[in-house]
């Protein structure tokens, strides 16, 4: 694997996109690792009474003037007379945000007094909550519903493109390598699986699906669903570079040996496509993630209380929503960020891998 | 009995005619072959392009399906072997390809190149391969410290050398080399001939020797095989072949042939070209370039037949 | 005076692991209808040297020293200067001809484009002279041939339409790399024979590279032998050949199989050619020289009477 990982490093120090693409996928995919530790609520801890909140704010200064560490306060809100909502900051208390807290990266700490604050009769400190990306419908902090979501939203990519990789490595490899009426019966079945319009069949395999299944249950589904309906572009081009490689010198001499034709295709024949398909897997991404969110927006993939990037955007489908509450967008930026590097990552790879670039 | 006897090969390619239209033309590349190569020495299959010497050369490895004819090596006929037992039997003739670029894998090292035969015919232990693809690595003058590299390292010498250290190491009896120094520079292809020479010698294999350079096939052959559009139109010892030629496209290659030493000279040619194989000439295939050609060649196509001891020519005229 | 003259002429190209000299510093003259062969294998530079000569150069090429076309400098020629002189002056037939013609156009189209790039010949009169171009090669039934494509062509009858191509403007100096390399043997002697009649009708110069020793003893009137990138020896092609005097010319015309009737063993010359990223110190040849000694491996010789070589004639 040396010359693999040599020629991505290789690639890294030439591309600067390259070097950001990388960078970003490595933390997003790193977060969404780590996400249940990272966020700081688990993804269906609601809080009616804040439906809405805007982001946090963050203090530093306390009503006295003395300094201290990052802080928040406790927010609720009235309806105004046009029945907006306005939210105001209970001063009485603050909470710090602190590290390691409860389980999770930071969260907040108990809360503290506001010196000089006389409360006028006792009673219990109101709650806190660290709403860094403001909160949705239900108080839940759109912070960690993004970073829980992108467990799925980010794999699902990844699971789709090897499913249909594999798929289609097979099915074009052995249609390209044994040629005769074997080639002609796959590729009859790659063109029958083409035909056949995705988007249709997976509103209708939705709906025919039980709505109460568990969303993990359908996320795979969706996953395999999509792999199963994508390797048939892929596996036809296959098809036709393993034809050609068929009739290169060292396959002729490897079959002069005796070798046995599944030994070549495997050995010989196969890994000269691994650069095609590098690039190939790495621009199909994308598509996939996408994919996934149209069909979640729709309400045909991840249900509530699961997340996924798609799902979250449901909550920004229209302009009063949006005016109303700005932050709900914010998951499109994280699968902006994502599509965006899968891509430029996609290109790097694949203008080394040109023969004119001088690459393998 | 002969290490290699050929007798009526034809190789021939399904031309399509069109999605729509059932009949479809074949290209003839091979009409009716006959060879017969002795262990220990080398013959020669000379021709220019298009006229079916790396067909033959590939069917009688069975690399390409003749339509018909014998294969014979070391008396097993192998076009009646199929599955396993092909493959078993391929250790007995062994390739040597013309294009160092495209004969080996470019991404296995040499070491795997060459023990590959090692493994699928399981000659040797893995732990003995690596001592023995050295030793045959020393063998074809190639530094045992270049075992792990990649092709792309090695110069096109070195690449044939691998490709020969790879034939090799099965033990094969018979060698089918397609071109094997054609692409090289003229020093390494005099150090790759040498070479061939000492191992055929060594190990008294037989030769099948593929080639269009008549300088390279007359010092290196013992008998040499003439071919035009798939037929074998003279037959015969090397060197009187070449001096002493029967055939008229014998002599319009040897004489087209830019000899050193034969000084600033200019050849006057006949006009012409080798015809598509696709559409051949009724009767002798080379009557229409041929000065000589009467209106029986232009019916009747010669068949080879036996002129002195050891000389066949296919002719109707010598 | 020398229709061409070069001098100290170095090409070196950009890579990412640095400038590759390609060519080292070679000087040669050639004078009007005069036919120098320049033989080498591969790598010695020979490629590059007719490509610095049609100024085709990539654009990381390096050139340095002097190349003078009837006293014209052409190294410092800036790319529209080029344009006039490619085809009027300098022409170039490359080894494959498929590659060198637009699969797209016709061969009527390619002679009449060139023919009208570099007159002011009115379309009728441009085909005309087309069609008599294709007779001059040898092209049968050339109006006919006309309206044929690249791939209807053979390997023989392209290279025949590239070197009408590249002789139709009237060019002083033709440039042939390898031109019948890719032909067979007899079609290689048609080409040769139709290139020496051209010649003596049109009275071009040439500079035909090539590595088949047999195929310049056929064409050349003086022959310089290349090797890593500098010119090992020069002279008249019958001298040359019949009494080399440098050791790689000695070595490289003794492994000509065919040069020797059937004797055995080849002689060859030991090692491989260098690549241009290790060339040895002094003697490029050294390593492989049977008669270097110790200031062969220090100092590089300096052309002398047509040898550049400490020890020329030596024996081993």
């Amino acid at each position: 694997m040396s010359p693999a990982v040599a020629k991505l490093r290789g690639i890294l120090a030439a591309n600067r996109a390259a070097r950001w693409s990388f960078a970003v996928l490595c933390t997003l995919y790193l977060l969404a690792l780590l996400a249940p530790w990272v966020a700081p609520y688990a993804g269906d801890d609601e809080s009616r009474g804040r439906s809405w909140a805007p982001p946090s704010s963050i203090h530093l200064r306390e009503s006295d003037g003395s300094w201290h560490t990052p802080f928040v306060r406790s927010v609720s809100f009235t309806f105004d007379d046009d029945a907006q909502r306005v939210w105001t900051e209970d001063s009485s208390c603050r909470y710090p945000i602190v590290l390691f807290r409860g389980g999770h990266l930071f969260g907040l700490a108990d809360a503290l007094p506001t010196p000089g604050w006389s409360a006028s009769g006792g009673g219990v400190a109101p709650s806190g909550r660290l709403y860094l990306l403001g909160a949705d419908a239900r108080g839940r902090d759109l912070l960690s519903r993004i970073l829980l979501g992108s467990r799925v939203s980010l794999t699902i990519g990844v699971v789709g493109v090897a499913i249909s990789t594999a798929i289609a490595l097979l099915v074009g490899g052995i249609a390209g390598f044994a040629g005769g009426w074997i080639d002609g019966a796959l590729m009859r079945l790659c063109e029958v699986v083409m035909l056949v319009p995705a988007f249709y069949l997976l509103m209708l395999l939705r709906a025919a699906l039980p709505l109460d299944w568990d969303s993990r249950v359908v996320y795979l589904s969706i996953v395999l669903i999509l792999s199963f309906l994508g390797w048939a572009g892929l596996a036809r081009i296959l098809r036709g570079m393993i034809r050609s490689l068929r009739q290169s010198d060292w396959i002729l001499a490897s079959r002069a040996l005796g070798t046995h034709p599944w030994t070549i295709l495997w050995r010989h024949a196969l890994p000269q496509t691994f650069g095609f398909l590098a690039v190939q897997a790495t621009l199909s991404i994308p598509g996939y993630i996408v994919a996934e969110s149209g069909l979640s927006l729709l309400g045909l993939g991840i249900q509530d209380p699961q997340t996924s990037w798609g799902n979250l955007l449901e909550e920004a489908m229209s302009i009063a929503e949006i005016r109303l509450h700005p932050w709900s967008l914010l998951p499109g930026l994280f699968l902006f960020a994502a599509v965006l590097s899968w891509n430029l990552l996609g290109d790097a790879l694949r203008d080394a891998f040109d023969p004119r670039g001088g690459a393998s | 009995m002969s290490l290699l006897q050929v007798r009526d090969l034809a190789v021939r390619f399904p031309v399509s005619g069109g999605l729509l239209s059932r009949r479809r033309s074949w290209l003839q590349a091979v009409d009716g072959v006959d060879l017969d190569v002795e262990s220990g020495t080398t013959l020669g299959l000379v021709g220019e392009s298009g006229c079916g010497k790396s067909t033959t050369a590939k069917a009688i490895l069975r690399l390409v399906e003749p339509a018909r004819g014998a294969v014979r090596v070391d008396g097993t006929d192998v076009l009646a072997l199929s599955g396993g037992d092909l493959r078993r039997f391929r250790r007995r003739m062994q390739p040597v390809l013309q294009d160092p670029i495209s004969s080996l894998d470019p991404r296995r090292t040499a070491f795997q190149a060459v023990a590959e035969g090692l493994e699928v015919h399981r000659l040797c232990t893995p732990a003995q391969a690596r001592g023995r693809v050295q030793a045959l690595f020393e063998r074809v003058g190639l530094a045992p410290e270049h075992l792990d590299r990649l092709p792309h390292e090695f110069s096109g010498g070195q690449r044939q050398r691998i490709g020969i250290a790879r034939a090799l190491a099965v033990e094969p009896a018979l060698l089918v080399l397609d071109e094997p120094v054609s692409a090289l520079d003229v020093s390494v292809q005099a150090q790759v001939l040498n070479l061939l020479e000492d191992l055929r010698d060594e190990r008294g294999m037989g030769y099948l020797f593929v080639a269009h350079d008549m300088g390279v096939v007359r010092h290196f052959c013992d008998r040499i095989a003439v071919m035009y559009l798939g037929r074998i139109v003279e037959e015969g010892p090397a060197e009187e072949v070449c001096s002493a030629p029967s055939h008229p496209y014998t002599e319009l290659l040897i004489r087209s042939v830019p000899a050193l030493g034969s000084g600033r000279t200019t050849i006057s040619v006949p006009s012409g070209e080798m015809p598509s194989p696709l559409s051949p000439p009724a009767g002798c295939a080379f009557h229409p370039r041929c000065p000589e050609a009467t209106a029986r060649c232009a019916v009747e196509r010669p068949a080879l037949r036996s002129r002195d001891a050891g000389r066949q020519v296919a002719c109707h005229l010598r | 005076m020398s229709l061409l003259s070069v001098r100290d002429l170095r090409v070196s190209f950009g890579s990412p692991s640095g400038p590759v000299h390609a060519v080292d510093g070679i000087s040669f003259r050639l004078g009007e209808g005069e036919v120098l062969g320049l033989v080498g294998e591969s790598g010695c530079g020979k490629s590059a040297t007719a490509t610095a000569l049609c100024g085709l150069l990539p654009a990381g090429a390096r050139t340095s020293g002097s190349i003078s076309l009837s006293g014209q400098e052409l190294t410092v020629l800036p790319e529209d200067a080029w344009r006039r002189i490619r085809g009027r002056r300098v022409s170039m037939v490359f080894q494959d001809p498929m590659s060198s013609l637009n699969p797209l156009m016709s061969v009527g189209d390619h002679l009449v484009e060139t023919l009208r790039a570099h007159g002011d010949l009115p379309a009728r009169e441009a085909r005309a002279e087309a069609v008599q171009w294709l007779r001059r090669v040898g092209i049968p039934d050339p109006a006919a041939r006309m309206s044929s494509f690249p791939h209807e062509l053979s390997g023989g009858m392209r290279q025949r339409v590239m070197i009408a191509l590249a002789l139709c403007p009237g060019p002083d100096l033709l440039l042939a790399d390898e031109p019948t390399t890719a032909l067979d043997v007899t079609i290689q002697a048609q080409i040769l024979d139709l290139l020496a009649r051209l010649r003596d009708e049109l009275g071009m110069a040439m500079l035909f590279i090539t590595h088949d020793l047999g195929v310049v003893e056929r064409v050349a009137d003086r022959i310089a032998v290349m090797y890593a990138g500098g010119i090992a020896e020069e002279g008249p092609a019958a001298a040359v050949l019949a009494r080399p005097r440098h050791p790689y010319s000695r070595g490289l015309l003794a492994s000509v199989p065919g040069f020797h009737p059937r004797a055995g063993r080849l002689p060859s010359i030991p090692g491989s050619v260098p690549s241009p990223r290790d060339w040895p110190s002094g003697c490029r040849f050294h390593p492989r020289c049977p008669v270097a000694d110790g200031i062969c491996t220090t100092a590089a010789p300096t052309a002398a009477d047509g040898v550049a070589c400490h020890h020329p004639e030596a024996t081993a």
